[in-house]
C-alpha cells in the first residue's frame, strides 16, 4: 500500500501537489495521519494530472451547464436570469462498505419517520407514552389536524427523503437533519453523473462506479405503488410545480421528464364534486391518481390552508381524505423533519423498531430537559446553541466564536425558555479536494442520499455532495456560494 | 398515450407564433430599411408600419414622432411594446420554458442562444444604419429556430398546436405585407384603383422579403405586374408563405388533431377554417380583387383572430363569452374594432403566470 506522502510526491506538479487537509479528515486521503491514503488508485490517477487541462475542462463543463439551462433561476423585474450551481470536477468516493452502513441507516430511519407520522396522526401512542413531549407535535406549527384520521397507501408519508449526512473528524457518518417535505437536489446528482462522463471519461475509466440514473423510473414506479385503490394499473402520475418563476422549476421538468408524466400548475388542475382530481386537456377532463407534490402545505388546497393561494388546488385535501389521489410527500411531515424532534430521533427509532439507530445524530442536548440545559449553559462557548422553531440559521448562536455578551444574552433566553433551544458540539465536516481559484483545496462537504418509498424503501447510490467552495467555509447552501460534486459509491472495495 | 395538458396546447401555440412573428416584424424593417436606401422621400417615411399594426394609439402615447429612430425603437427593443421584437422573443423563450419538458434540448439551446444574441447587440445595432443587418440576424435566429423546431419537435399533439401558431402568424403577416403600399398612402388616396399598387420596384422588394423572390420568377411567367404578385403571395398552394398554403395546412393540422389525438370536438375550429377557405376561394375569382385587396387585408386578419380565439375556447380553457357581450362578440365576428396584433394577437395575460 502507498504512503500518503509517497503518492503526493509522485505528483509534484500534478493536481495535488499542494493539497493538504489536516487536520479534517479527507474523502479521498482518509483520516488525517493516517498509515495509507483510502483510494491509492483515484489519488495516483489524480495527481498524474494537469491541473491547466483539468480546469479547461472544468470551464468547459460549466459552459454547458448554461447552454442546458442545468440552472436555478433568479428573476428580476422584466429579466430572468439563470444561475448554475457550480460544478466541482473531482469526485466524492463513498465505499462499498460506507455505503452499505448509509443505505441501511437511510433505510431505518424513513421507516421510523413514516410509522412516526402514522402514530402521531392516529392514536399518538409515543406521546402518551412520554417518548416525545405532546406539546412539541401537537403544538407545532407544521402539525396539521387535517391529516388526523387520514389512511395514506402503504403506511407512507415521506415518499421522498432526503437525509443530510455530514462526516465528522473521526469519519464517522452522522445525520444532521431530516428532510421529508419536499427535498430537492436529485436532478443534480444525475446531471454531475452525466457530466462526468461526457468530460471526464478518463477519470471513469477502471473504476466501478454504481449508477443513478435509473432514478426518475424508481420514483415513477414507487409513486405507482401508492396510487389510491381504483385508479387501475397504469396510474396517472404528475408533477405539481408552482410553475416557471420558481427556482427550482429545472428540477420539476427535469424530473417530469425522467418519469415521462406532465408537469402541472394549480390551473391545470380541477377537484369536481365527486371529490376527484382532473387536469384539463385538449381531450377534456383525465384523471389523475398521484401528485408529486413541490408546493409546500400552505399553498397546496385554499380551501384548507392559505386561502389567498393561486399556486394550490381547491378541495385537493378533500379529494385525499376520500381516498381519490394521492399526495407525495403527504401533507403534514414538516412536523417530523423540524430540529426539536429531531433531537428524539434516535429514542423514536428505538420506541418504533426497537432497534439501535444505524446513523448516529450529530449529539444533541434538548435544552428542556434539566440536566442538558445545565450542560449546555456550563459550556455554552463549546456549542452551538439553535433554537428549534426557527429555520434557515435564524438565531443560531456559536459558542466558540461569540463575544462574552453574545454567550450571557443567550444564557439568559435559554433560561427563559429552555424548551425553545437544542445544542450540539461544534462539527468539523470532512473536506474533499477541490478545485478552486487558489488551486486544489480542501473544501468542506456534506452529503444528501436520496429515499424513495412506497411499499418499500430504495435508495439512490450516492446522492448529493454540497461543496463549500471557499475554502474555510462550512456552508454549503447553494444561496451562499456553494457547489456540488458527483458522488461515486464504489461497486465493490478492493480487497 | 397521457393527453395533451390545454397549457401546454396553448404554450405551443404561442411558441411558434412569437417565432414567426419574430422573423415577421425583421422581415418588415428589412422592407423598409430597402425602400429607405437612396430614397429621401421613403427614408422619411417610417410611419405607416405603426399603422400597418394598428399600433397608433399605443406608439403615440409613448414617441413624439414617427421617424426611424422612434419606429425602430418602438418596434425593435422597446419591452414595453408587447408587439416588439424583443418582446417576441421573450415571450417565445417563457413559452419555451413552461414547455421544457416536451421540447429537445436542442431547440432549448436554440431559443436562449437567440435570446442571449439578441439581447447582447449593442446600441447602435437599433440605429436605421444598422438595421438592415440586425434585421438580416433576426431572420436568421428565428429561421434556425424554426427549422430546429421542424427538425426535433415530436410529431403528436403538442406539434399540431405549435404549427398552428406558426401558420396563423403566417398568414397574418402576410396580408399585413400586403397592406404596406396601401398603408404607406396618405387616407385622402385611400379610395384609389390599382394605380394605389405603386410600381413594381415596390412589389419586387416585397417579393424579396417575403422570400418569394426565386419562386416566382420560376413560376410566373409572362407579364410581371403588381396584381400577378399580390396574387401569387396570395393563393400559390407551392408557395409556404401564401395564405392559401396556410390555410390548407390549417386544415390538414385540424384533421390530424381529430382524427389521431382524441381532441375535443373541432368542429367550431373545422368551420372558422371553412370561412377562410370561402373567403380565399372567392376572392381568387374576383377580377377586381387588387382595387379591393386592402378589405380583402382587413376579412382575412378578422377571419385569423376568429379562429385564434376558437382554438382558445375549444383548446386552452378559455371561457367562451356569453353570446350577449356584444365587445367579444364583435372582436371575434367583424373584427374591425380590434386588429392591433399587440390588442388581441398576444397572449392572453390571464393564462400567463403570476
Amino acid at each position: 500500500m502507498t504512503k500518503p506522502s509517497a503518492v503526493l510526491e509522485t505528483g509534484e506538479k500534478g493536481l495535488l501537489s499542494s493539497y493538504s487537509p489536516a487536520p479534517y479528515y479527507c474523502e479521498l486521503l482518509g483520516a488525517p495521519g493516517a498509515d495509507e491514503v483510502k483510494y491509492p488508485e483515484l489519488t495516483k490517477l489524480l495527481s498524474s494530472l494537469n491541473r491547466e487541462d483539468v480546469e479547461a475542462r472544468a470551464a468547459e463543463a460549466t459552459g454547458e451547464l448554461l447552454d442546458l439551462g442545468i440552472t436555478f433561476t433568479v428573476y428580476t423585474d422584466k429579466d430572468a436570469i439563470d444561475r448554475i450551481l457550480p460544478f466541482d470536477v473531482l469526485p466524492r468516493v463513498i465505499s462499498a462498505r460506507e455505503w452499505e452502513t448509509i443505505n441501511a441507516g437511510v433505510v431505518q430511519r424513513v421507516k421510523a419517520l413514516n410509522l412516526f407520522l402514522y402514530d402521531i396522526y392516529h392514536d399518538a401512542k409515543i406521546l402518551k407514552d412520554g417518548v416525545v413531549p405532546e406539546d412539541l407535535i401537537l403544538g407545532n406549527a407544521n402539525y396539521r389536524a387535517e391529516m388526523r384520521g387520514y389512511e395514506p397507501p402503504c403506511g407512507t408519508y415521506v415518499h421522498i427523503a432526503g437525509v443530510d449526512l455530514i462526516r465528522d473528524g473521526s469519519g464517522e457518518f452522522r445525520v444532521l437533519e431530516d428532510n421529508a417535505r419536499t427535498p430537492s437536489g436529485v436532478s443534480y446528482v444525475l446531471e454531475n453523473r452525466n457530466l462526468m462522463q461526457r468530460d471526464f471519461p478518463d477519470l471513469l475509466e477502471g473504476v466501478s462506479v454504481r449508477p443513478v440514473s435509473d432514478y426518475g423510473a424508481r420514483l415513477h414506479d414507487k409513486l405507482c405503488e401508492v396510487a389510491p385503490r381504483g385508479a387501475g394499473l397504469d396510474p396517472q402520475v404528475v408533477l405539481l410545480s408552482p410553475g416557471i418563476y420558481n427556482s427550482a422549476y429545472f428540477e420539476h421538468i427535469f424530473l417530469a421528464r425522467q418519469m415521462g408524466v406532465p408537469v402541472v400548475e394549480g390551473r391545470d388542475l380541477i377537484v369536481e364534486s365527486d371529490d376527484r382530481v382532473y387536469m384539463k386537456t385538449i381531450a377534456g377532463l383525465r384523471r389523475v391518481d398521484v401528485i408529486y407534490r413541490r408546493i409546500d402545505d400552505a399553498f397546496l388546497d385554499p380551501e384548507c390552508f392559505n386561502p389567498e393561494s393561486l399556486l394550490g388546488v381547491p378541495g385537493l385535501m378533500r379529494a385525499a381524505h376520500a381516498g381519490n389521489v394521492t399526495l407525495a410527500n403527504a401533507v403534514g411531515n414538516g412536523v417530523a423533519d423540524d430540529k426539536a424532534v429531531y433531537a428524539y430521533m434516535p429514542r423514536i427509532i428505538e420506541y418504533y423498531l426497537s432497534e439501535r439507530p444505524v446513523l448516529q445524530n450529530v449529539e444533541t442536548h434538548i435544552c428542556r430537559e434539566g440536566d442538558a440545559l445545565a450542560y449546555t449553559l456550563d459550556n455554552l462557548d463549546k456549542l452551538v446553541v439553535k433554537p428549534v422553531g426557527e429555520s434557515g440559521g435564524y438565531g443560531i448562536v456559536i459558542g466558540p466564536k461569540a463575544s462574552a455578551a453574545e454567550r450571557e444574552d443567550c444564557a439568559r433566553r435559554l433560561k427563559a425558555d429552555p424548551a425553545n433551544f437544542i445544542s450540539q458540539p461544534m462539527i468539523e465536516l470532512s473536506v474533499c479536494p477541490t478545485l478552486t481559484e487558489q488551486g486544489v483545496t480542501p473544501c468542506h462537504v456534506d452529503l444528501r442520499p436520496f429515499a424513495v418509498t412506497g411499499k418499500e424503501t430504495w435508495v439512490l447510490p450516492g446522492g448529493l455532495t454540497r461543496v463549500a467552495m471557499k475554502p474555510g467555509s462550512i456552508i454549503v447552501n447553494s444561496s451562499q456560494g456553494g457547489g456540488t460534486k458527483d458522488t461515486w459509491v464504489l461497486e465493490a472495495d478492493s480487497a | 398515450m397521457t393527453a395533451l395538458l390545454s397549457r401546454y396546447a396553448e404554450s405551443m401555440f404561442w411558441f411558434g407564433r412569437y417565432t414567426e412573428r419574430s422573423a415577421c416584424l425583421a422581415r418588415i424593417l428589412e422592407v423598409q430599411a430597402s425602400l429607405s436606401r437612396g430614397n429621401r422621400a421613403e427614408a422619411a417615411n417610417w410611419g405607416w408600419i405603426v399603422r400597418l399594426y394598428d399600433d397608433t394609439e399605443r406608439f403615440s402615447e409613448r414617441y413624439k414622432q414617427s421617424d426611424s429612430r422612434s419606429v425602430i425603437r418602438f418596434y425593435v427593443s422597446d419591452r414595453d411594446n408587447p408587439g416588439s421584437i424583443i418582446s417576441s422573443i421573450h415571450a417565445a423563450r417563457e413559452n419555451a420554458r413552461a414547455l421544457r419538458a416536451m421540447i429537445s434540448t436542442d431547440l432549448w439551446l436554440q431559443v436562449n442562444s437567440f435570446y442571449n444574441r439578441f439581447r447582447n447587440l449593442p446600441e447602435q445595432a437599433h440605429s436605421e444604419a444598422r438595421i438592415a443587418q440586425t434585421s438580416e440576424m433576426v431572420k436568421k435566429e428565428a429561421y434556425a429556430q424554426l427549422g430546429v423546431a421542424n427538425a426535433t419537435l415530436y410529431r403528436d399533439a403538442a406539434w399540431h398546436f405549435y404549427t398552428f401558431g406558426v401558420l396563423i402568424e403566417r398568414a397574418d403577416q402576410m396580408s399585413r405585407l400586403l397592406d404596406v403600399r396601401f398603408m404607406q398612402l396618405p387616407a385622402d388616396q385611400h379610395q384609389g384603383d390599382g394605380e394605389a399598387l405603386g410600381d413594381f420596384g415596390f412589389w419586387s422588394v416585397l417579393l424579396r422579403s417575403a422570400a418569394s423572390q426565386q419562386a416566382f420568377l420560376r413560376i410566373v411567367r409572362g407579364r410581371r405586374e403588381p396584381e400577378t404578385v399580390a396574387r401569387f403571395l396570395i393563393f400559390n398552394r407551392g408557395l409556404p408563405r401564401s395564405i392559401a398554403f396556410c390555410v390548407e395546412e390549417l386544415e390538414h393540422g385540424m384533421n390530424e388533431l381529430r382524427s389521431r389525438f382524441e381532441a375535443r370536438s373541432t368542429s367550431s375550429a373545422h368551420q372558422r377554417i371553412d370561412i377562410l377557405r370561402q373567403s380565399l376561394a372567392q376572392a381568387e375569382q374576383d377580377p377586381r380583387l387588387i382595387e379591393r385587396l386592402h378589405d380583402f387585408n382587413d376579412t382575412i386578419q378578422a377571419h385569423l383572430i376568429a379562429l385564434t380565439n376558437e382554438l382558445a375556447y375549444t383548446f386552452f380553457d378559455v371561457l367562451r363569452p356569453e353570446p350577449q357581450a356584444p365587445a367579444a362578440a364583435r372582436t371575434a365576428e367583424g373584427g374591425r374594432e380590434d386588429r392591433s396584433q399587440t390588442q388581441s394577437q398576444s397572449q392572453s395575460q390571464s393564462q400567463g403566470s403570476a
